[in-house]
């Protein structure tokens, strides 16, 4: 991908699919605070809206949500061809599960992912199997399955191999809708795995159960560590609806306040039961951290402060791609300050931030 | 002329489509060579932008232009749940020459989108044309489909009244009907003066189908073509400001000409457009019949009298120079225009109107320095106080008329609009009343005299002078050889 600047990374992404799919309700929803029942007032998208959107902080977002009517798509086709799919890093193309005219869906599917591998082979496609709602619930694991099994023989007939292609069954009423979008979003995202690997010593020095790091504006997770007791939690799906509870009460923080669901924030959230602690803390300029504890006192009041001082590092998250190496070093070393800390507090004495030897 | 006119809409599925347009064929392609057919003025593909485009910029005018034409359009985006997608975006545009001044024809458009908009909100009817069975788009089979829906036929309309007689009048039930006319922006007319003489040239509406104002009722008898704006303003008993308005009026519709002064003092000389009548010989024919006199009370019926020779009418109009005031120029030819029957009146208006005749006027100018120093523009204020800081009354009474009730009126407004301590003016200032008392014959001399010093700056025909003054061209010369005005120049322009 074309990097502009040392410290940001633009990747584009396509939003295609029919007319009426449902490609910029599911924009308005994770990027400009819709809730589901707002867009039924949404008009349609005329020929192409750009939205540039920063993510983590030194990624850039162009997302291309594209009219679906037949003009448009037929423009995007023919003469605007190599404008439209030239360093394309994601499509997402949006079918629409109750749609009658599944035949020619799969068609322009067909066609766009012709053009995409003409201009853009690389690129990974996602494929949401949107508005699952309307689908009855013990049908909906079959349907997606057919559908899926279908594109992905489309696909491989243009030349996409199997790994660049994701299905994700969605709709705006439940959680699924931000799985589907987390995926897309860690793809995305340049440094994943040193995120990961930081959050995963954080983990370890916390001796938390489950951290997770997610977006603030659109409360999508970016990544989680879990540890020890927790890998055996049956709720799957419990980052997604994390985002989903999150944006809600994003939503009723605004309504009862008076101000935008965009402007909305807290400085840290705590929820303490006899099962477990949780508190959700910044981390970063753009991202909060979920933190999941036994129900211990002390070490949560150690993880709380110890997370305050891991804020630094992550900081450089930012610009890890500038410093490489240094990089590495950065993370080794608070790393060895909240270490400090952390025997302090077994020693039974409750210490302030400030006192240990970070940078 | 209006070449095509088209209504377009976002649809739903389809996107931005041309749903019709007048003459078939003018923007997408006819299916298979349909009868009454042409190629497309412009690709739609290129415009379709443009002529429905995002929803921020639509609700007001529009244009575009594309391969030699202009398309000028108004996109209306009506936002409603009942619709599909919440939203009805159209656009109804005409389609010109690039080169053509579009002035006409934005409130034409403007008007129109109105229109349509005005069906859809009221009646849905554009909606629920659409989902008549029997419609067909522009460019499928069996477009267009006359029998189905109201657009193309409106469409039709449109174009053809428009391009035929600039104007039209659609009705398409009791109470939906469309009017456009086309109005072609004309500068204003030049300020109408005293002593312009109007003439009628096509007949008012009657008083039953057109109400005529006050003012035009009371000077219409005397809208000859012989009498001067001030005469009129007299006869008819009508302030002067109002005449010249309601003639400048009849000029700005056509419906009068402005002739200059008509009197045998008066000089005209032939123009450049002379060649023009020479040539034309519709207009010489023309010519003899508007000047030949009726002929003469005479019991003994004798053959009708022969027409006018053209070469007779040339002789006489190109014997008027610059030299030849009219009286002498009478004299010299008495003979021809007795013989002819020939009304000198008619012979000089003809020429003037049609353009090849052109009076010169006389102008006055006072060599006197104190005069020049007085009325020059630069100094106007500046000078012209100083100097006349001993001689006010002087200037005070040299004005014409006009200026002095001017002055009066204004004088009042000033007084009323004040706190109310100035007295207004008690009575206006006295009016020159025509023909000078016998009693008064010294004092009277001097005002004339100053008054009179108020025209010679050479911006002022004698023709003014003598309807300000009241005084014939004689008595004017007298005055200025009578030496009490100092050295006086008299040119001609």
């Amino acid at each position: 991908m074309m990097e502009r600047s040392k410290r940001q990374k633009q990747r584009k992404v396509l939003l295609m699919g029919r007319s009426g799919a449902g490609k910029s309700s599911m924009r308005s929803i994770i990027f400009s605070n819709y809730v589901a029942k707002d867009v039924r007032r949404l008009g349609a998208t005329v020929d192409v809206e750009h939205s540039n959107i920063r993510f983590m902080g030194n990624l850039m977002l162009n997302l291309w949500d594209c009219g679906g009517q037949d003009s448009f798509v037929e423009s995007y086709l023919s003469n605007q061809r190599s404008h439209v799919f030239t360093s394309v890093a994601v499509l997402i193309f949006v079918f629409d599960v109750s749609s009658r005219e599944a035949a020619t869906d799969t068609l322009s599917f067909a066609s766009t992912i012709r053009a995409l591998h003409e201009f853009s082979p690389t690129s990974k496609i996602f494929v949401l199997i949107h508005k699952m709602d309307l689908v009855p619930p013990d049908q909906r694991s079959r349907v997606v399955h057919q559908r899926a099994l279908e594109l992905r023989a489309t696909c491989a007939d243009e030349g996409f191999a199997s790994q660049q292609v994701d299905f994700w069954a969605t709709s705006i009423w439940d959680q699924s809708l931000y799985r589907a979008w987390t995926q897309v979003i860690y793809f995305l995202v340049p440094n994943a795995s040193a995120i990961e690997e930081m959050l995963g010593r954080l983990a370890g020095l916390l001796e938390a159960r489950e951290v997770v790091l997610y977006e603030r504006t659109t409360c999508l997770v970016v990544t989680h560590v879990t540890r020890g007791v927790e890998e055996g939690n049956p709720y799957g799906d419990r980052f997604e609806r994390m985002s989903s509870i999150l944006k809600t009460h994003k939503h009723s923080m605004a309504r009862h306040t008076g101000t935008m669901a965009s402007e909305v924030s807290f400085a840290e959230l705590q929820i303490k039961t006899g099962e477990f602690m949780l508190f959700i803390t910044r981390l970063t300029e753009n991202t909060n951290l979920a933190v999941v504890m036994a129900s211990d006192e002390a070490s949560f009041n150690a993880a709380r402060v110890n997370v305050q001082l891991a804020r630094r590092e992550f900081a450089h998250l930012d610009i890890v791609e500038k410093k490489g190496k240094d990089g590495q070093q950065h993370a080794k070393g608070p790393v060895g300050s909240a270490e400090v800390e952390v025997r302090a507090m077994d020693d039974g004495e409750v210490s302030s931030s400030g006192r240990a030897s970070d940078r | 002329m209006l070449k095509a006119v088209f209504y377009a809409r976002f649809h739903p599925e389809r996107g931005p489509s041309v749903v019709h347009q007048y003459p078939n064929g003018s923007i997408i392609p006819a299916f298979a060579d349909q009868v009454e057919s042409q190629q497309p003025l412009v690709s739609w593909s290129d415009v379709s932008a443009y002529v429905i485009p995002p929803y921020e910029v639509c609700n007001r005018p529009f244009s575009i232009c594309a391969e030699g034409h202009r398309i000028l359009g108004f996109p209306v985006s009506l936002e409603d749940p009942k619709y599909e997608r919440n939203r009805f975006t159209f656009n109804v545009c005409f389609v010109l020459n690039e080169t053509e001044d579009v002035k006409p024809w934005l409130a034409a458009v403007n008007k129109t989108v109105a229109f349509f908009q005005a069906l859809e909100e009221e009646d849905g009817l554009l909606q629920t044309e659409e989902d008549l069975p029997g419609l067909r788009w522009a460019g499928e089979d069996g477009y267009p489909a006359q029998s189905t829906g109201v657009v193309y036929k409106l469409l039709k309309s449109i174009v053809e009244d428009l391009n035929t007689y600039e104007e039209t009048c659609i009705r398409l039930n009791s109470y939906h009907v469309l009017n456009l006319r086309l109005v072609h922006p004309q500068p204003p007319p030049p300020k109408v003066q005293a002593w312009d003489v109007p003439l009628l040239i096509r007949d008012l509406p009657s008083p039953e189908h057109w109400t005529w104002d006050l003012t035009l009722q009371r000077i219409h008898p005397y809208l000859d073509g012989v009498n001067p704006i001030q005469r009129i303003a007299e006869l008819a008993d009508v302030e002067l400001k109002l005449v010249k308005r309601a003639v400048r009026e009849l000029v700005f519709h056509h419906r009068a000409l402005l002739l200059d002064l008509f009197h045998f003092q008066a000089i005209y000389t032939p123009t450049k457009d002379f060649a023009w009548f020479v040539a034309d010989v519709e207009m010489q024919e023309e010519c003899a019949r508007y000047v030949a006199l009726p002929p003469t009370k005479d019991p003994t019926p004798h053959e009708p009298q022969p027409p006018i020779s053209a070469s007779v009418l040339i002789t006489l109009y190109t014997s008027l120079a610059p030299s030849t005031p009219l009286h002498s120029f009478v004299q010299t030819h008495y003979t021809t225009l007795l013989t002819h029957c020939i009304d000198i009146r008619r012979l000089i208006t003809f020429g003037t109107t049609k353009g090849f005749l052109r009076r010169i006027y006389r102008y006055a100018l006072a060599l006197d320095n104190n005069n020049l120093g007085l009325k020059s523009q630069t100094s106007r204020t500046g000078e012209g106080s100083a100097k006349t800081g001993g001689s006010s009354p002087a200037k005070s009474k040299s004005k014409s008329n006009e200026d002095a009730v001017r002055e009066f009126e204004r004088a009042w407004k000033r007084a009323a609009m004040s706190s109310g301590w100035a007295t207004p003016p008690a009575e206006p200032p006295a009016l020159l009343s025509p023909g000078a008392g016998g009693e008064e014959g010294a004092g009277r001399e001097e005002e004339v005299d100053e008054k009179l010093r108020g025209f010679l700056d050479g911006r002022h025909c004698f023709d003014e002078m003598r309807l300000a003054l009241r005084m014939s061209e004689r008595e004017l010369l007298a005055r200025f050889d009578g030496g009490r005005l100092g050295e006086v120049l008299v040119f001609n322009k």
